[in-house]
């Protein structure tokens, strides 16, 4: 039972196509990762799933739903979006920016509903902000801040997120922090789609990986089946170690450059 | 080159003159034979601002600068205290003699102006003729009322014309008494639109405006609350002509102004 | 800046608008002492008092707080959704553009057969200005090179004013050209507060129902699009309501800068800097910054009295530049 698709679709910024023929189907409960180079087209992707570019060609369609035929508040409510990097253009409040997270929910006049609060609470709490709740968000590190944005994100309870590279900038312990919170969106019934730089974290936290170069979605599946040595050599120019961890997850971790090897034995699904 | 009645009277019968500023355009139509005149101002030929237009007519005109001046070689210049004096130092380096007219505050001063302007012309017997007219026009009359009617004079933009200028000088000589020395004004000041409304007026003096061209300053004059607080009071429309350039015609402010405070005692006081 | 205090802060903002007013009310040329102010107030009072009151400090103090809303209101959008507190109608030429409106409709003469050609000329001069800005601003131009753009643009539009008043058949009018460049509201009536306050009162409106758009974009615009906000309806909004708020009310004051500057930014710290609130206080301590500033052009006792912008400008540039240089601080 799937809950977002993505039909042939066709992406273009500036004139030109950045991805092209992309098919995805993902189901409630699914975390996936977009990996690629930097200019694969891993946000403009985001951004098309969250409907706030129109593809060139193909459609998004959400719970049986076109993206385009969804009027903005709707997909206000069940998308979640959060940009790379996160910024905020005001020194609000931590509080006050994780509450943007409920505007898609206000009424007419702004009428903020009760429960609003609580969830902001909660949000706060799940994220590590209760402290910090006060602060100009604009006076916070970068890993506290990155923590309240994703906490606004997380505010909209939103049955989609789409997370343009959550974990940037955070410690260790907050970016495991961060992906935990990830998966129990997803145990919760909602997708959840993110680019991913961090091999490690993307071999363990997601379902399924899409690898996107050369203007296309070059494979996808999971991570054991999609990060062959073929694959990272490829798309990447990267040679890694492979690892299984405890409770048997596996790991790859980037390990040294490719020296001009040719390539060959490219698997592909 | 100053004057206080110092300046030997010309030279020749007849100079040849040329004047570069509507002020002292007025005194050069008034004293001078239009053969004399060499040129005037542009203004000098219309109506709505100069009172001489009708002695300017067909006169060649130039706009005051050293070189239209120079090659005109004139034998005297006119110009007034607000001529500019970078032209007045170049005219002069061409050796053309500049006689610089005081501008007149009040009818005294036009007067000696008049007497000034007409030794440096060589035109004294038509000076004293003027002269004589203008005393004629604004000598105090003898049933002069001694509950002076309140005059208020009001200029675009909000000003008045307080004391010592000269509509101040022709209000006092008709009969009346300037709205603006009562409030301590002095000189060509703004009439604060709240003193003007709380004032006991019997004549509101106001420029003659055709009515057609939009401005802000003609605007101030009809203001709500001026129009809705003196709805009854009588207005005496002045043409700028007169109060722009002080100059002999001015002396006619006189007669209009007590013809209209005559009215006045004849149909009671607002 | 709890949220309890946050809460009091609008309802203290009417107090003090309030309590400005008032005095306005009190001060004029001609003192009239409370006692006798009241009986105006309350329709019994002299009629040369009641004259005073309704007919030259009413219009002049809603005016002054009318024209100090719209320039606040309109910062307080202006800044929004620019994301950048540097941008105000008076410095970016949105002011410039009105003004040059007003000026070709009042003295061509359109005035006389249909007075309400100014504040339409102004709304459409301010208009142009916007959405000319705005536009740049949508292709991604730096605020920095968006700023030095309306500063070049309020000089163009500065410079054809004077050409307009120099061609002006009235000879008046180069002369008011002190008016149109540094604003007044000296001797208004109500006859302009009628002219110009319908508008002006659409413009708030407007720009008001921009305070959620705006409160999304602190997020920056891929996150507000996420949150269901249109960018293109909110910039259409902030453009239209800035040019109802600013155009009107320019033409009946001239142009009045830095209110636009100095109110969003003194409010911000009050209501946690959030752009909806800070709509809010903005047009609210706009009415109130305005209205004292014309109550120091009333009191300061000088031969001619000052034009408002004057002390606005006197107030307004140094702040900008403080601004600036704390900005610069920062960001090193």
């Amino acid at each position: 039972m799937t809950q977002l698709t993505a039909e042939r679709l066709t992406i273009a910024r500036g004139g030109r196509d950045v991805l092209s023929g992309v098919d995805l189907s993902v189901a409630p409960g699914e975390v996936v990762g977009l990996l690629g180079p930097n200019g694969a087209g891993k946000t403009s992707l985001l951004r098309a799933l969250a409907g706030i570019d129109k593809p060139r060609l193909g459609r998004v369609t959400f719970d049986g739903c076109p993206l385009a035929r969804m009027g903005p508040t709707a997909r206000g409510r069940t998308i979640g979006f959060l940009p790379q990097p996160p910024e905020a253009a005001w020194p609000v409040s931590v509080e006050d920016l994780v509450a943007l997270g409920r505007l898609p929910f206000a009424g007419p006049f702004g009428r903020r509903d009760p429960s609003d609060a609580a969830t902001v609470e909660e949000m706060l709490i799940a994220c590590d902000l209760a402290a910090l709740r006060n602060r100009p968000v604009t006076s916070l590190s970068a890993g506290e801040a990155s923590r309240a944005f994703l906490a606004r994100a997380l505010a909209g309870r939103p049955r989609l997120l789409l997370a343009d590279e959550p974990t940037a900038n955070l410690d260790p312990q907050h970016q495991l922090a961060t992906m935990k919170t990830l998966r129990k969106l997803a145990a919760a019934g909602a997708t959840v789609i993110m680019s991913q730089h961090d091999l490690p974290l993307a071999s363990r936290f997601c379902d399924r990986l899409l690898l996107l170069g050369e203007g296309r979605v070059m494979v996808q599946g999971r991570p054991r089946e999609v990060l062959t040595p073929g694959n990272l050599s490829r798309l990447f120019g990267i040679v890694a170690h492979y690892e299984t961890g405890p409770d048997d997850a596996f790991f790859a971790l980037p390990w040294s450059l490719v020296p001009e090897a040719p390539r060959d034995d490219i698997v592909d699904l | 080159m100053w004057l206080s009645g110092q300046i030997a009277p010309s030279a020749r019968a007849n100079p040849k003159i040329a004047s570069i500023n509507l002020c002292s355009d007025q005194f050069a139509l008034a004293l001078a034979e239009r053969g004399d005149i060499l040129a005037v101002t542009q203004l000098a030929a219309d109506p709505s601002r100069s009172a001489e237009a009708a002695r300017a007519v067909g006169l060649p005109v130039t706009q005051g600068t050293a070189e239209e001046i120079a090659a005109l070689k004139p034998d005297l210049v006119l110009a007034d205290s607000f001529s500019d004096p970078n032209t007045v130092v170049l005219i002069r380096q061409f050796g053309i003699k500049v006689i610089i007219l005081p501008s007149p505050t009040d009818f005294a001063s036009i007067i000696a102006t008049t007497r000034l302007a007409a030794r440096a012309i060589g035109a004294v017997d038509r000076g004293e003729s003027i002269v004589a007219e203008i005393e004629g026009n604004i000598a105090i009359a003898q049933d002069v009322n001694p509950n002076r009617p309140v005059v208020a004079a009001l200029e675009p933009g909000g000003y008045t014309q307080g004391a010592g200028t000269l509509l101040d000088d022709a209000i006092a000589r008709a009969g009346g008494l300037n709205l603006a020395r009562r409030l301590a004004l002095n000189g060509y000041r703004e009439l604060p639109l709240e003193w003007l409304v709380a004032a006991d007026i019997d004549l509101m003096i106001m420029p003659h405006d055709t009515g057609r061209t939009a401005s802000l300053s003609l605007d101030a004059l009809r203001h709500p609350a001026i129009l809705e607080r003196f709805a009854g009071t009588p207005v005496l429309a002045l043409p700028a002509n007169l109060t722009d350039c002080p100059a002999p015609a001015s002396a006619s402010l006189v007669p209009r102004i007590r013809r209209a405070l005559g009215a006045l005692s004849s149909t009671g006081r607002s | 800046m709890t949220a309890r205090q946050s809460k009091m802060f609008i309802p203290a903002m009417l107090g003090l608008l309030f309590a400005v007013l008032m005095l306005s009310l009190a001060v004029g040329a001609e003192a009239i002492p409370p006692g006798r102010l009241l009986a105006a107030m309350v329709g019994h009072g002299s009629r040369i008092d009641s004259l005073i009151l309704w007919q030259i400090r009413v219009p002049r103090a809603i005016l002054g707080a009318a024209v100090g809303a719209s320039l606040g209101l309109a910062g307080a959008a202006l800044q929004g959704l620019m994301r950048n507190p540097l941008v105000e109608p008076g410095l970016v030429g949105v002011s410039g553009g009105a003004s040059l409106g007003a000026v070709i409709a009042f003295y061509s003469g359109a005035v006389t057969s249909f007075p309400a050609s100014v504040p339409l000329a102004g709304f459409a001069g301010a208009l142009v200005v916007t959405a000319v800005l705005a536009g740049l601003a949508a292709t991604g131009t730096r605020v920095a090179v968006l700023v030095l753009f309306g500063v070049a643009l309020s000089s163009l539009t500065g410079g054809l004013t004077a050409l307009a008043l120099n061609l002006a058949p009235s000879p008046f009018a180069v002369m008011e050209i002190v008016f149109w460049l540094l604003g007044s509201l000296a001797d208004r009536s109500m006859q302009h507060v009628v002219l110009a306050l319908p508008a002006m009162a659409v413009g708030w409106a407007i720009l008001l129902s921009a305070g959620r758009g705006l409160e999304a974009l602190t997020l920056g615009e891929a996150a507000a699009q996420s949150l269901g906000i249109d960018m293109r309806r909110l910039t259409l909004t902030v453009i239209l309501g800035t040019a109802l708020a600013v155009g009107p009310a320019v033409a009946v004051t001239g142009t009045i800068g830095f209110v636009g500057l100095v109110v969003p930014h003194l409010i911000r710290p009050w209501v946690g800097s959030r752009p909806g609130s800070v709509l809010w206080g903005s047009a609210l301590g706009g009415a109130a910054l305005l209205t004292v500033a014309d109550l120091l052009v009333r009191i300061a006792p000088t031969f001619v009295q000052l034009k408002v912008g004057v002390v606005t400008s006197l107030i307004g540039a140094p702040f900008f530049m403080l601004l600036l240089l704390r900005r610069q601080g920062r960001a090193e």
